[in-house]
């Protein structure tokens, strides 16, 4: 027969009385789901954002005028765009010879298609090899040696996109091998397929020839879509943008910290409201918990007094009452914390598509801390809950 | 054992009034003794039996228990006394309903982190013939048999003394003449018993009565 | 608790059914000529879905009636385990999804089914915990 103890004696009374204790433990559950919920949430749009930023590796971003909206979408909401300069941007850059910019990229945008030619609806992003500076520091799995993975027929995929078994996608089509696979965003990078300008050349004529016409006397190896541009350090970005602006007609120059910037700012008051229900919620839980405990101490005050009668004293009172919030405490918290890994993990890119911002789940360390500050909350709340009636309890059964 | 009590006195403050409900009482008990107590309602038997088990203390006096001064200790000190040498058993004491009888019995086991002795346990329940109830929940009690279950509870913690306030109150007449048995038996064992009391029945079966005024 | 959890089970057999039928529904329609991979699975889903409602019916008819035995707890408990190993296969091994990550299929339908699958084996083993006292007849 094994040793009785406090926390034998606590269980057993859970145990045969579950209606009784049933509402803490479902208390503490409620309190953990949503905290944990509600903090991967925060931490997800946090670190999206983040990532998006690390990631762009540029501080202006020129598209042409009027198409500020679709590049945000291309890169923030993952929406599959097309759009093309009508000038030869590069070369009136060239001639501008503007001040402190360090290096310079161009991308040519294309979109896959919905119609059984295509697997997968995509944006296609055609780079120029040899300036490209966005993709190669994010590649996490490199299918082919490392320098041929822009080579002519290879395409890098986003982290959204699956590779099938024989690595080849079709599109238009015809089949691309994958050479690499990028780290994930959680922005709309995560959906685009990145091709060198001969590549992108071999796509667009697939696609004209399924009767898909981007643009009229389009030429992919030389029509630009966007121009990515670093600037030397401590030269003035604003000063730079103004200088582009004014040296370059029909040009919309974005600097992608604002871009970034202002998604962010927009989303603070979201995180903060967030932070602020967090809050409210611990709150409500340690007030409606401890009434609980009260009222579950109040209708047992006679089975209480009885133990004292027998020689059990305050302090294991005490401890009887705490262990039992204890363990309705740990119950709670691991259902809680369970319910919030089934509610967010498996639908996670489902959430993904349907919020137009960036969403990356952390994970690792960052993912491990979250449970822990939560699980730790959820269990420390049921016995500090309870803490004012164990100490009342076991104070006030002395006969007069 | 021997248990002393002397000269204690014991008043209650309210508002209005003071009462005073002990005053001067001493007396002694024998191992193996059964001792009944009587007196009116409200003339201080249950404060006694309090005093005497160490759930309240005198203003005045001392009780000795075996050369140790009861009164003089801590409350915990007292408590612990409890939990084997001294039972008390308050008026319209329950048992715990989540429990069965038989972790009812061994309830001090978990606060002692101990495991159930089984053969005190066997030896208790025998005495007091409720073998078959062990694993009943008290709901399923008569009013007699939940009785017993305290009386084996004392038992199995080993008290040497017990203090009974109103032992045989609300039972049947059968009911009554088996509880003064089983005290009957228990003292032959050496515990000391004594019981604050109406019962007049019980009354002629102690070995002593005493009176309070 | 042991009546809860039949109740419980016919809802989620309402959710197997209604669900694939609308907000967890597959991929629609052809693709060029090629069916989608995952076109039968509101079919199995809906009929798994009717079965566990008639094994949970079943079961309240016993415990209402008081006249149930141990073995048919034990029939009905393991009944629908299988429904819920079902529920779990119908979207994995059994029919199977498309393979773009952004197919509503893949999104929303299979981890919906696999979670549901998982709460099915969950009540079946709670059940046969909670009737585990039972006398053999």
């Amino acid at each position: 027969m094994k040793k009785r103890s406090i926390g034998a004696l606590a269980y057993k009374n859970i145990q045969n009385n579950k209606g009784r204790y049933f509402k803490q433990a479902a208390m503490v559950m409620v309190l953990t789901w949503t905290m944990l919920l509600g903090l991967i949430i925060i931490v997800s749009i946090s670190s999206g954002l983040e990532r998006l930023r690390d990631r762009m590796g540029a501080d202006l971003m020129l598209v042409p005028l009027g198409y500020e909206r679709s590049a945000e979408g291309i890169l923030i909401k993952g929406e599959p765009k097309y759009f093309y300069f009508e000038q030869d941007i590069m070369t009136q850059l060239e001639n501008a010879d503007i001040e402190g910019i360090e290096r310079l990229s161009s991308q040519f945008y294309l979109t896959s298609s919905n119609q059984g030619c295509c697997d997968i609806p995509v944006q296609f992003i055609g780079l120029d090899k040899d300036s490209d500076f966005t993709i190669k520091p994010w590649i996490k799995t490199l299918y082919v040696n490392e320098k041929d993975y822009l080579n002519d027929g290879y395409i890098v995929v986003g982290s959204s996109i699956d590779v099938p078994e024989d690595g080849k996608i079709r599109f238009y089509d015809q089949y691309f091998t994958v050479a690499a696979k990028l780290d994930q965003t959680g922005s709309g990078l995560d959906n685009a397929v990145f091709l060198n300008r001969t590549t992108t050349k071999t796509l667009y004529e697939a696609a004209l020839s399924k009767g898909f016409n981007f643009m009229d006397g389009c030429d992919p190896l030389k029509t630009v879509s966007s121009v990515f541009i670093t600037v030397k350090d401590g030269t003035d970005v604003k000063r730079v943008s103004q200088q582009i602006r004014s040296h370059i007609d029909g040009v919309q120059v974005i600097a992608t910290d604002g871009m970034i910037g202002s998604t962010q700012q927009g989303l603070e008051g979201f995180i903060s409201l967030m932070y602020i229900l967090i809050g409210i919620l611990i709150v409500l839980s340690f007030v409606i918990l401890s009434l609980s405990f009260k009222l579950q101490v109040t209708e047992r005050k006679d089975d209480y007094k009885l133990m004292r009668t027998i020689g059990v004293t305050k302090g294991e009172i005490r401890k009887l009452v705490l262990s039992q919030a204890f363990i309705l405490s740990i119950i709670g918290s691991i259902l809680g914390l369970v319910l919030a890994t089934v509610s967010i993990f498996p639908f996670y890119t489902a959430i993904n598509a349907a919020v137009s911002i960036p969403f990356l789940i952390p994970s690792g360390i960052k993912l491990v801390l979250l449970y822990l500050v939560t699980g730790l909350i959820g269990i420390i709340i049921g016995p500090l809950g309870a803490l004012g009636s164990a100490i009342r309890i076991s104070g006030g059964l002395e006969e007069r | 054992m021997k248990i002393e009590v002397n000269n204690i006195y014991k008043s209650y403050h309210s508002k209005h009034r003071d009462i005073d409900v002990l005053k001067d009482v001493t007396f002694s008990l024998e191992k193996g003794k059964f001792y009944c107590l009587k007196g009116d309602s409200g003339c201080g038997k249950t404060t006694l039996l309090s005093i005497l088990a160490g759930v309240i203390k005198p203003d005045k006096g001392q009780v000795i228990v075996d050369d140790t001064n009861l009164t003089a200790l801590s409350e915990d000190k007292r408590t612990k006394l409890r939990r084997h040498t001294i039972a008390y058993i308050p008026q319209a004491q329950e048992v715990i309903e989540d429990l069965t009888v038989e972790e009812n019995i061994t309830l001090v086991d978990y606060f002692e982190g101990k495991k159930v002795n089984q053969e005190k346990l066997e030896e208790v329940v025998n005495i007091l013939g409720i073998n078959k109830l062990r694993k009943e929940y008290p709901r399923e009690l008569s009013g007699g048999e939940a009785r017993r279950v305290i009386f084996a509870r004392a038992l199995y913690q080993g008290a040497s003394v017990i203090y009974a306030d109103e032992p045989t109150n609300d039972l049947d007449k059968d009911n009554r003449e088996a509880i003064a048995s089983i005290i009957k038996s228990i003292t032959e064992k050496g515990v000391t018993f004594m019981a604050a009391t109406h019962d007049e029945g019980l009354m002629c079966r102690a070995n002593k009565v005493f009176a309070l005024q | 608790m042991k009546k809860i959890l039949p109740i419980v089970n016919i809802i989620i057999g309402a959710l197997l059914i209604i669900g694939p039928q609308t907000f967890l529904h597959v991929c629609k329609g052809s693709m060029m000529g090629m069916t989608p991979p995952c076109k039968d699975i509101p079919t199995w889903s809906l009929v798994a879905g009717i079965i566990l409602i008639i094994v949970s019916l079943a079961k309240l008819v016993l415990i209402f009636t008081g006249k149930g035995s141990k073995v048919a707890y034990i029939v009905t408990g393991l009944a629908e385990a299988v429904i819920g190993v079902v529920a779990i296969g119908i979207p994995t091994f059994i029919v199977g999804t498309c393979k773009s990550q952004h197919m509503h299929c893949h999104m929303v339908t299979k981890p919906a089914l696999i979670i549901i699958g998982a709460v099915i084996i969950i009540t079946a083993v709670v059940g046969l915990i909670v009737n585990k006292d039972k006398k053999v007849e």
